[in-house]
């Protein structure tokens, strides 16, 4: 049985807004494997992008965190990551779990080139690697050793900072530039990128969405990350560019050994690049499966309707009845109790509890709670 | 197409801009009697008894086109009439005389708001609806509202009646008669500067005693614009989606800040930097006046009053239009360079 | 006609109220938002204030009967040293005897005359242009653009002291033969018109803007569709769209255009000698306050108390403004 990497236990998390407090999260629960890709399915607004951003700690204000663990295995240890601070989560973001967005025209800063983006977090997580290859080298000057020296060993040192900021003192810092730069166009060679110097050196409104998306893909990888978030990565692409980008993910894992977790609402997609799939309704998980046994098996009445509501050729179009709730005031009980076929009285006032029914296959829901009929 | 045809192109426009301008400015005057416009065309004292004369010699009497094109000749050829209020010297002269007394209060009044101005805008929107945020954004309203002649008058009561600090005008007693005596050497005309190059430092010193009370009146005045404009555009670029990239990068929010939401902030900043810039070299009219000092702001008010001296007015609205038609190039170039996203083919 | 719509059984009044209900959503959000602000609530306790001093200005400083009630009295002997705040004279007297609290209290109504009659008609001349060059576009828009590019070169005082000095005395509207009519302008109504003149392409451009965000929006679509004229459009939908936050901001320049006819009331221009102007009551001192060998401190009261009408008028102003601009920044609006 493989470790888990991360564990998200017990997530809940509220925004505070002008209409009222909406319960985005509750108790949110999910694993994940070492090397395996975890697909978040489910509708808008469920709560499956607000789960990727809340690993990192990184929903803004006005949401706020309210209880759970996130745990996180590095090197032996593990942390809650809710509990740590800033400082410790900063080396974490984009080293050890990444994220990749779902616009990437918009998650790339407009005024910097491609370049100057991904050299950022290469510089910012592996500099000292990149300092001990710059050292080892013979042609240093004294001024150019002495510095990296210092930052190496202390990597927020003052003079270091100072002299980064003068116009032609700040040369020396070309050299560990030059190696980032060329870790850059490694990594979108890899990416079966074309002409790797002419995308470092574009910005990003000159680049197609597809392209972008790699550029926002690079950024993430450049440094080796366990974890990969793709919030919905592909949504906002055109098909067939999706598919491209869908296969550079699978070929990328395989090259990175990295897990995945994948957010989307596209059943297709999950069925292309996923493991095991994580289904979510108004802030809840309803179902956890295997890929093959979620497709072949699917248990909780939601998971039924989604797949019955892709259309097919040849079928008339099935869709839910209903609309997702308001989270603000959610529904007590089992949140999908209103639009369930299923419903029985028991779901409205009770939560239901995780029932694993088959190995690794979890519902939250009372058809299959024990002492239910 | 690069920068340098960007440049080039908006260098041609320029030239309808220009005379867009300067119609405007003869439309103007054509509400004016002929004898008064008569004056704009006077080369010389002697023509000033002979009014009749010039109105017929430049045809004042006929139609607007051809009028303007000979003022328009004129004015090419360096005359813009003698200033009435000005003991009859030539228009460009006396703005020429003057303009270094503006530029050295630009000088120092400009980079003190645009810097302050920026840094207090980004603290406003990094802490907003906080302490820091509410104080500097009152602050900036209350800056705004002052009237600037009235701050002045007040600053000059305090500190110049009461104290004896910060006199006005530019210089005064033995410095001024030090600086038109055979002794100075005039590089610039900029006093705080040329009393460096000359050796002179107590004549830096003294520049710098007359400008304290008027760049105080024009930074607080000032900042407060670029405060609120630096804020808003800080608060949109924060809400957008490469912050939360940056920061799922692991970057220090610091660093986020000043790197990444900053510079796409700063765009429309510029702008009115640029804006600011263009309006205190067009003169500080109420400035300069309550403080006395010798720019050409001063001389426009005193043009309007005593008078009203038209070639002096028009001659200043014609220099200060050209300066503000410049300046809004430079800043559109600047502009272009910051923002790649500026298309300039 | 019955007065019930032939569709539904409301009738012609629920319908309207029904339609504009998302108005009045807004504004009540609006004005809820402004509530929380403290900022905002100062600025409207400001302006009140100096509305009921405009309107109790006969009540609490006299005119006197047979001049022109906005003349500061002058009081013989018309000596040329201004006196301090006394009994008589609450805010003292300027220079040659005119006394200081009898304008800064007519002052009030002058500001306000300024600030509405700019604003009014400025907004009057911007819409009907901006809106004509925003919804028909093409050449009366190109034309219409480089027109306010033009005046936009000129730092705004400049240009309207320019205007002031320009503008004749007499404009003769109509000379036709027996029917004449010519209108005679003060000094003060120069500078009047040309804040309008300088001003209305501002809100030019605001409207402008405005309507071509609007004409795009599919219900104008939809009306052209059906047949409506170019006019009923615009009235009926561009305007009522567009018109909301212009209304807002532009009448929050009042604060900027009295501060603008104080600045150049100081300089002398404007209003004649012995107006209550505030800005033309502290030009008539600057003999006493400016000059080197002056004493500005002695004779605080020339220009303290006019100083501070002003401030205060204008950052009422400018306290509701900036408080209704935070409110209308749409990306702000539902925090």
């Amino acid at each position: 049985m493989e470790k888990n990497l991360l564990e998200i236990k017990d997530l809940t998390l509220n925004f505070y807004t002008y209409e009222g407090v909406v319960r985005a999260l509750d108790r949110v629960n999910l694993e994940v494997k070492e090397g395996e890709t975890l697909g978040l399915v489910g509708e808008t607004g469920c709560g499956k992008s607000v789960t990727g951003f809340s690993i990192l700690d990184l929903v803004p204000p006005p949401g706020y965190i309210e209880g759970g663990k996130v745990i996180f295995e590095r090197k032996d240890k593990r942390y809650n990551l809710l509990d740590q601070k800033d400082s410790f989560l900063r080396t974490i973001r984009g080293k050890d779990i990444s994220m990749i967005f779902q616009d990437p025209r918009s998650a790339l800063n407009p005024v910097y080139t491609i370049g100057d983006q991904i050299t950022e977090v290469l510089l910012l997580h592996r500099r000292v690697e990149f300092c001990k290859q710059v050292l080892s080298r013979k042609d240093l000057t004294r001024y150019e050793r002495s510095l990296y020296m210092k930052m190496l060993k202390s990597p927020s040192s003052l003079t270091v900072r100072i002299l980064s900021a003068i116009p032609i003192l700040n040369r020396f810092k070309h050299k560990i530039e030059a190696l980032a730069r060329a870790e850059a166009i490694k990594m979108f060679k890899t990416m079966r990128i074309p002409d790797p110097e002419r995308f470092l050196r574009s910005y990003p409104h000159e680049l197609s969405g597809g392209m972008a998306q790699r550029a926002v893909i690079g950024i993430a990888l450049a440094c080796g990350p366990k974890i990969l978030l793709a919030d919905e990565p592909t949504t906002n692409l055109d098909v067939t560019i999706q598919l491209q980008i869908l296969n550079l993910i699978k070929e990328l894992k395989k090259d990175f050994h990295s897990s995945i977790i994948y957010v989307t609402h596209d059943m297709g997609v999950i069925a292309e690049v996923c493991d095991r799939v994580a289904v979510m309704y108004a802030g809840n998980v309803v179902e956890v499966a295997d890929v093959f046994e979620l497709f072949k098996n699917p248990l909780h009445p939601y998971t039924k309707a989604l797949l019955e509501s892709i259309p097919r050729a040849g079928h008339s179009f099935k869709s839910i009845e209903g609309t997702v709730p308001s989270l603000i005031n959610p529904p007590g009980g089992c949140r999908f109790h209103d639009r369930c076929p299923y419903a029985m009285e028991v779901c409205i006032r009770v939560k239901p509890t995780l029932v694993e029914l088959k190995e690794g296959h979890f519902v939250h829901c009372h058809l299959y709670s024990k002492g239910s009929e | 197409m690069g920068l340098l045809d960007f440049t080039v192109r908006r260098l041609i426009l320029l030239i309808p801009t220009l005379i867009g301008v300067t119609l405007l400015i003869f439309a103007v005057t054509q509400m004016i009697a002929p004898e008064i416009r008569a004056l704009l065309y006077v080369r010389s004292d002697k023509q000033l008894g002979h009014i009749d004369e010039v109105i017929h010699q430049y045809h004042l009497d006929a139609p607007f086109y051809e009028q303007y094109f000979r003022w328009l000749t004129e004015v090419l050829q360096g005359n813009l009439g003698l200033a009435k209020s000005s003991y009859n010297q030539p228009v460009l002269n006396v703005l020429l005389e003057r303009f270094p007394a503006t530029l050295e209060l630009t000088l120092y009044s400009a980079p003190l708001t645009i810097f302050f101005g920026i840094f207090l805008g980004v603290k406003s929107a990094v802490h907003k609806d906080k302490i820091v945020d509410h104080i500097t954004r009152a602050l900036s309203i209350v800056g705004w509202s002052l009237p600037s002649f009235w701050f002045g008058i007040v600053l000059l009561a305090i500190f110049y009646g009461g104290l004896k600090w910060f006199p006005p005008l530019r210089l005064d007693g033995v410095a001024d008669q030090f600086v038109h005596s055979s002794n100075w050497h005039a590089y610039t005309n900029l006093y705080t500067i040329d009393g460096l190059l000359n050796g002179q430092l107590w004549i830096t010193a003294e520049a710098f005693r007359h400008l304290v009370l008027p760049v105080i009146v024009l930074v607080t005045i000032q900042i407060a614009l670029l405060v609120r404009v630096m804020r808003s555009s800080m608060l949109e670029s924060l809400s957008k989606g490469y912050i939360t990239a940056a920061r799922a990068k692991g970057l220090k929010n610091s660093v986020v800040i000043n790197k990444h939401a900053r510079r796409n902030a700063l765009i429309p900043a510029v702008t009115l930097s640029g804006l600011l810039i263009a309006g205190m070299l067009g003169g500080l009219i109420i400035t300069e006046t309550v403080f006395s000092f010798p720019g050409i702001g001063a001389f426009a008010a005193n043009a309007a009053l005593v008078g009203p001296d038209l070639p002096a007015l028009l001659g200043f609205a014609l220099f200060t239009g050209i300066i503000f038609v410049v300046s809004n190039l430079i800043v559109d170039i600047l502009y272009a360079y910051i923002d790649p996203r500026i298309k300039l083919g | 006609m019955s007065k019930k719509s032939a569709t539904s059984g409301k009738s012609r009044w629920q319908e309207f109220k029904a339609s504009r209900a998302p108005m009045w959503k807004e504004i009540k959000f609006t004005l809820n938002r402004l509530k929380k602000s403290p900022l905002s609530i100062l600025g409207i306790a400001i302006i009140v204030f100096f509305i009921i001093l405009a309107l109790i200005a006969p009540l609490i400083a006299p005119p006197v009967p047979g001049y022109d009630e906005y003349m500061m009295p002058k009081e013989k002997p018309y000596g040329s040293t201004p006196k301090p705040p006394s009994p008589e004279h609450l805010f003292g007297t300027t220079p040659y005897q005119y006394d200081i609290f009898y304008g800064c209290i007519w002052g009030t109504r002058t500001a306000f005359r300024i600030g509405v009659f700019v604003v009014f008609f400025g907004l009057l001349f911007g819409l009907i242009i901006g809106g004509i060059s925003g919804y028909y576009g093409g050449i009366i828009d190109e034309v219409m653009m480089r027109g306010t590019d033009i005046i936009f070169a000129f730092p705004g005082l400049l240009l309207s002291m320019a205007l002031v000095v320009s503008l004749p005395s007499q404009i003769t509207i109509i000379d036709y033969g027996s029917i004449r009519w010519i209108v005679t302008l003060t000094s003060l109504d120069k500078v009047l018109i040309s804040f309008i003149l300088i001003g209305w392409p501002n809100y030019a451009r605001v409207i402008r803007g405005e309507v071509l965000r609007v004409k795009n929006e599919v219900y104008v679509e939809a009306a052209k569709a059906i047949g409506c004229s170019d006019f009923r459009i615009m009235i009926k939908h561009i305007l009522p769209n567009s018109i909301y936050p212009i209304i807002i901001i532009s009448s929050l320049d009042i604060g900027g255009i009295v501060l603008a006819a104080a600045a150049l009331g100081f300089l002398g221009i404007g209003s004649p000698e012995g107006y209550s102007d505030w800005g033309r009551l502290i030009s008539l001192s600057r003999d006493w306050i400016l000059p080197s060998n002056a004493d500005p401190l002695g004779y605080w009261y020339l220009f303290i108390i006019p100083g501070i009408f002003i401030f205060m008028f204008v950052l009422g102003w400018n306290l509701l403004g900036d408080a209704f601009r935070d409110i209308l920044d749409p990306t702000m609006r539902r925090r």
